[in-house]
This record gives C-alpha cells, structure tokens and sequence, in this order.
C-alpha cells in the first residue's frame, strides 16, 4: 500500500499534466477557427484562378504549352478519379509508369508532436503510395520536423548515411502557421527540380481537412498537370453553368495569353500547395484537439481513480487508529490501570 | 516433581498456583494430565509469565477443552525438548517432536530442549560464497548468500508458497547437506503435497519435516518453529554441516502470537499485535544463523496482510532478512511468474564485493530501466505511447523485454503451466539481460521472452 504522500504527489503532478494538455486543446481549437478563415479565403483565389485559367484554356484550345503539361487522355481520366477517390488508387502500371521514374513526393506533416496518430497516419498513406510506385527512384521533400524524423526512421532506415541524397529539403516551422510565401517557395522549390528534369512527377501527400470532424490524409500527384483536368476540376466545383463564349468574356489579352497562361500556371500551383499546408495545418489543430481532449479526460481519471484510493487508505487508516485506542482502553480496563 | 493447580482458564491461556518454594520458570513444559471414563486430557503448556501470588501463566500447546479449574499440574522442569539427530532424518513431526507421518516412532538418544540461547556473537561466521537458485530474477536482482536469509513477502496467492516449493527443488536436489522445513500455520494440504513432492524427487530423506498448520492451536503455531529450528541446530553444531531451512510461513508465528498476547494479559499496539512483536521475531530469528562449526541457510515465505508492506509484523521480519524478495500482486496481474516486483525487492548482497562488477552493473541497469517505465507509464496513460521520444519509446520497449524475461517456468508449476522448469545459470542469466539492455534483441517480438530461460531458448 502506498504512502498517502506519495499519493498526493502523484496527484498533483499529473494535475499540472492536466492543466497544460488543456490549455493545448483550447490553443488548438483557436487556431482551429483562424485557420478556417484563412482557408476560406485561399478557396475564393483558387476558384477565380481557376476560372481564369478555364477561360483562357476555352479560348485558345491546344494553343499553349507549358512543360508542367502533358495531355494524355488516360492520364487525364487517373488523375481525375484519383482526385475523388483517393484511396483507390488504382493504375494501370504499363501506363503510367511509362516515362514517369524519378518522383518526387512532398509531404506535410507537423512539427511538434502531441496531435495523436496524425503524422502516423500520413506515414500509412505514403507506404501506400510507395506501394504504387513500385521500383521508381523515390526523393523527397518533407515540411515538418515530425515528418522527417519518422521518414528516417522507417521508410529511409536501410539506407542510413545516404539520407540526404533522398530528402532533397526539409522545411521547418511552417506547419502551425502557413502563410503564402511558403507556399511559393516550396513551389519554386519543386518547379526547379521539375525543370531541370531531375523528376518526373511530383505528389503531395497531405490530411484534407473536410470539417472539423473529418480529416482525411490523402495524396495526389501535382505535376504533371493536365490542362484538361485543371479545367474539368473547375468546371465541376462550378456548379453554375456558364457560358464562356458570350460577351461577357469576351477578354483582350494582353502582353498575349501564353505569357499570362505561364504566369497563372506558376500561381495556380502555389495555391494547390498553399491550400494544402493551410488544410494540413487545420487538420493538425483537428488532431491536436481530440488528442489533448483525451489525454486530459485520461488524466482526470487517473486523478479521479488516485483520489478514491486516497480517501480509502486514509479512512482505512483512521478506522485502524480507531481500532488501537479501543482495543487498548479495553485491555487496559480489564487490566484494572 | 512440583505439582500446581490450576485457577483460571481463558482459553489456551491458564493460570496455575504452585506452592511458593516450588514455582516454574519461564518456559518450563507442564504437563496436565487427568483420564475418565468419557475422555482423556493430556496437555503440554509451556510457562510464559510469573503474575505474582505464587502464580504462572502458561500457554496451552495443545487444545484445552475439558481443563477445569482445581485440576492438578506437573512441571515437567524443563522445557519441552524433541528428539535430534540422524533417526529424525526423512521423518514428518509436530511441535512435540512426535512423529506425525504414520511411521515408528522415533528413538533417538539426544533430546534437545526446544528453548535456548542464540549462538554467541564471537561464533558467528558470515560467509561470502553466493548461493545460485536457477531463477533469474533472484539470482539477479536478489542474490543470496550461503548461510544467508531470504524472504518471500507477499499477499495471499501471489506464489509465495510456490516459490519456496521451486527453490526447494532447485537447491536441495544439488545441496550436500540437510534441510529442515517448518510449516507454520499453513494449509494441511499444502504439507503433505511437499511430502509427496520430496518422496518422489527423492530428497526426504535428506529432509526434516515439520509442521504445525493452520488447525493447530495458536500455542502449537507459536512454537513450532522452535521446534524445527532446533532439529536444524543439531545438524549444524554437532554433524557440523550446512543446513538449508525453509519456513512457511513466519507471519503465521507473529499472527499466533497475537491471538494469545492480550489473553496473556499483555496491552495490545499498533494494529492489534502484540507489544512484544520485535522480542518475539527476534528469538526466532537470532537463532537461524551460522557459525563457526557450519551455516543455516533459511528461506523464509512472509504473508503480507493486505498487501501492505507497512504492516508492523512485517516490516519486523524485515529487518532480519538479508535478501527480501516482494511478491507484488500487479505483476502476478500480468501474468508474469514469479511475480517478484524487480523494484520493491532488494538484497544487501547485490554489491560488487559480493557478486562482481558486472553482474552489479546489469542488475542496477535492470532496475533502473525498469523505474523508468514506471515513471514514463504515467504518461503513456494520459498522452499515450506516440507522444514519447525515440529515446523513451526505446527504454520501454526494452522495459517490457526485460519485464518479460523475468519470467521463467518453474518445475513444481508444471501442472499449471504445462511448460518444463528451467534452471538457469547465473552467468546465463546475466548475458542475456545484458543482450536486451544493449538492444542485441530489439527486433525480436515481446511475447517471444515470455516464460522463457535462456536467450537460447527465445532464438529457438
């Protein structure tokens, strides 16, 4: 039986245990709500960037390349269910893997712990992934300290001092508050890579934030993009229809539309990816909130359960005390003092 | 022959008036004895107090039913002595030396008396030579030495009894010497399920057996631990040779000795025992010892009444014992047998004068691994295993290894486990939690170190 100090030590030390994981969950839940108003706000760019770019697609079919495109009519189908349907990512290994065996894969991920299985969970969706990219060189660019170390420790754990080579850059302290320099740098990250040709694709894994109750790690591949599918995508997100040959967009480019197209591709992926960190970001808040809401409803019945043993062995001592002073009174009475 | 006569009974305890110049001493046998038509009364006492008024007041050692008042007492003029020597080999007795196991009866030309001085301090001999059990958590964490005490603590049905039958069987069959086992105040059962046991792994008659269970009065229960200690004491002092002794249970001495001592008119303290707890412990265990003509040897199995290591009685026992080994009922939860709490128990002889460097090192290693789960469980229960760092999730995970490992089959649960007993040696013992300490085993599955001997056994 133990002590009854050393009871109440323990209560108070995972009182103050309490204490702290409760004021993570309120700190979570606040940036809950500010990261929904940023995401709301980068939804409302990424639509109109998204229209434009449809327009300027429905103007000038087939006239302007980009080397982030490819057209292929299969891809385009793959890519567009795989949007939707994450997790059934089904290929056709003949054909996608064709032309496509450096990949470069982004993932985002935390940088402080205490979120539950979150970081846990888009490690799950990346072996997936590494599943269906079977026998493709594989490097990777990683935002969140969380991230990397796991990276390291399962997935790059054979190869040890070549680390380096396969994480071409990590990026730290982004994750609790994205903004859109980020973003961009990120992106001009992957853009560079991309150009020089040393990868062929790039996917992004990261937890889609539905609501606040529903979060969802997925991945994606961002590039190659496909002209076809930036504006089918929009095109079903809108619901109204529109008719795009009308007067009303009826637009005079100018310097002309393969230069702006250029441009708006450069600012369309920036959004994709600044939705992505600010949705990974709410998700990890969604995490860190239901995590420190359980780790504190834990400790409050650890507290519960140390009080009722406390009270038991106190009172259990009492009755014994009470027990040697009558027991003697008794004794010392036959005895005749 | 000085003959008294009895003026009080309350119930094992008498008072009996002798004429003035012929009054007993203190630990005398009286003999009361009266034959009727309907029933025959014969009842050792042994005299505990002188009340003044020409006045003894005796324990009964036998049940007192049928005593009156005005029967007449003889004092025996000494106290109670039982037979000693080769003949009590193999044989079961009582607390009168009277052989209890259907046999003949014992002749024997020494009888000792059961009462007598602990060896002088200048006789005493400590030793230094380790004693090997075959049982990992002892041999490591818990290591005892020849002519040593070690203690069993624990709760009711933590394995206690178990553990002394397991250590029975792994040292005596390989022990040149004698044992002695005094059975105190347990089940009747569990007796004769030892002299079964001994009959068939052929060591009874290398064995003293001797009992004064739990049906027993609370005199018999109180001394007969004398009793067998005594048979152990000739061994040692005349035959010269090492002598193991086990006991179980010592708490049951304490106990008996509480249900007389307010009878005995004694004032009762702390939680009911007697106020002559740390006397009583005391004459017994001071007399387990050894000297310079050869060792006892003693295990001794400890209730701890509801699980409180703070009770009185036990923390008395304590004291007296080299290497306490706590049984804890959490870890008999889990599953793991022996139950021995790795953080609880302790030995003074885990010290590298005694054991080595190394086997020190590994041990405290050990515990010290093991503290640190039980302080990161907490956490783990509040914030769960994710949230600890790649440092921490090591140290439980070879936390739980090493938990694991502390498990062994034992040959007399065999029944219960239906796995074969290991022995295993001590430097076995050693390099494997050496292995698991330095993570040589980190990729082999938990479960697979479970009631386990050797390392070799896991790799199987």
């Amino acid at each position: 039986m133990e002590r009854l100090k050393d009871i109440r030590k323990k209560i108070k030390s995972i009182k103050r245990t309490r204490r702290v994981v409760r004021t993570l969950e309120m700190v979570a839940l606040n940036q809950l709500h500010r990261g929904q108003k940023k995401l709301e706000g980068s939804k409302i760019y990424s639509n109109e960037l998204g229209e434009i770019l449809y327009i300027l697609t429905e103007i000038s079919k087939n006239g302007i390349s980009h080397p982030f495109f490819k057209i292929n009519s299969y891809e385009t189908e793959h890519y567009k269910n795989n949007y939707y349907k994450f997790n059934n990512f089904k290929t056709n290994k003949s054909k996608s893997s064709r032309d496509e065996n450096n990949v470069l894969i982004l993932i985002l991920t935390s940088d402080r712990g205490l979120c539950g299985n979150y970081n846990i969970l888009i490690m799950d969706v990346l072996s997936r992934l590494l599943k269906e990219l079977k026998d493709k060189k594989i490097k990777y660019l990683v935002v969140g300290k969380k991230g990397s170390a796991l990276l390291k420790e399962t997935v790059l754990k054979e190869y040890e001092v070549d680390i380096p080579k396969y994480i071409l850059k990590e990026y730290f302290n982004i994750s609790e508050n994205p903004t859109f320099e980020h973003a961009e740098n990120v992106t001009n990250d992957i853009e560079e890579t991309f150009l020089k040709k040393e990868i062929d694709s790039v996917y992004i894994i990261y937890t889609k934030f539905i609501s606040v109750l529903y979060v969802k790690p997925v991945f994606f591949k961002i590039l190659p993009l496909n002209i076809e599918l930036v504006s089918k995508i929009f095109a079903e997100f809108n619901n109204e229809e529109k008719d795009f040959k009308s007067e009303h967009f009826r637009f005079i480019f100018e310097p002309s539309v393969q230069e702006i197209f250029l441009d708006l591709i450069h600012r369309y992926l920036v959004s994709k990816i600044y939705e992505a960190l600010v949705e990974s970001s709410l998700s990890e808040n969604v995490f860190r909130h239901l995590a420190m809401g359980k780790a504190s409803s834990n400790a409050e019945e650890i507290i519960n359960s140390l009080i009722r043993k406390y009270n038991r062995i106190r009172q259990l001592n009492i009755t014994k005390e009470l027990e040697d002073i009558i027991k003697t009174s008794e004794a010392l009475k036959e005895a005749g003092y | 022959m000085n003959i008294g006569e009895i003026i009080r009974v309350a119930g094992p305890v008498l008072d009996i008036r002798f004429p003035p110049d012929a009054i007993p001493e203190i630990n005398n046998a009286l003999l009361i004895k009266k034959k009727t038509k309907s029933i025959e009364i014969k009842i050792l006492a042994e005299v505990e107090q002188h009340i003044g008024k020409n006045q003894v007041r005796v324990l009964a050692l036998s049940p007192t039913e049928g005593v009156m008042r005005g029967m007449r007492v003889i004092d025996v003029g000494e106290p109670i002595t039982v037979p000693v020597g080769k003949q009590t080999l193999g044989r079961m007795f009582n607390i009168f030396g009277e052989v209890i196991d259907d046999g003949p009866h014992v002749k024997s030309d020494m009888y000792w008396p059961i009462h007598h001085e602990p060896p002088k301090l200048e006789y005493l001999k400590p030793s230094k030579e380790i004693f090997e059990t075959g049982i990992k958590v002892i041999d490591l964490l818990c290591p005892f030495l020849k002519g040593g005490k070690i203690g069993f603590f624990g709760g009711a049905g933590v394995g206690k009894t178990l553990l002394i039958m397991e250590l029975i069987h792994n040292i005596v069959t390989k022990h040149g010497g004698v044992s002695v086992f005094a059975g105190i105040g347990e089940r009747t059962r569990e007796g004769n399920e030892l002299w079964l046991e001994m009959k068939r792994s052929k060591i009874l008659d290398k064995t003293v057996l001797v009992f004064g269970q739990m049906s027993e009065t609370p005199g018999a229960r109180f001394r007969v631990g004398f009793t067998a200690l005594t048979m152990a004491e000739y061994f040692r002092e005349v035959e010269k040779k090492d002598v193991l002794f086990f006991i179980d249970n010592v708490f049951r001495f304490v106990q008996a000795g509480m249900e007389v001592s307010t009878l005995l008119g004694r004032i009762p303290s702390a939680v009911g025992y007697q106020p002559t707890l740390g006397t009583d412990v005391g004459e017994l265990q001071d007399r387990i010892a050894s000297t310079i003509n050869g060792s006892i040897t003693s295990a001794q199995a400890i209730y701890v009444p509801a699980d409180d290591l703070t009770d009185p009685a036990v923390a008395t026992i304590f004291t007296h014992i080299d290497s306490s080994i706590v049984l804890s009922r959490q870890i008999a939860e889990l599953g793991i047998y022996p139950a021995i709490d790795p953080l609880e128990s302790s030995s003074r002889t885990l010290d590298p004068l005694f054991v080595g460097e190394e086997h020190c090192n590994i041990a405290r290693r050990v515990q010290e691994i093991l503290q640190r789960y039980k302080e990161l469980q907490d956490i783990i229960a509040i914030l769960g295993y994710e949230e600890l760092s790649d440092e921490d999730k090591l140290t439980v995970n070879r936390a739980r290894r090493v938990r694991k490992f502390l498990s062994q089959p034992f040959f007399v649960a065999d029944q219960f486990t239906g796995l074969v007993g290991k022995y295993i040696p001590l430097n076995e013992t050693i390099e494997g939690f050496r292995k698991i300490l330095n993570g040589e085993l980190d990729d082999i599955p938990e479960e697979q170190f479970y009631m386990k001997g050797t390392i070799e056994d896991i790799k199987k």
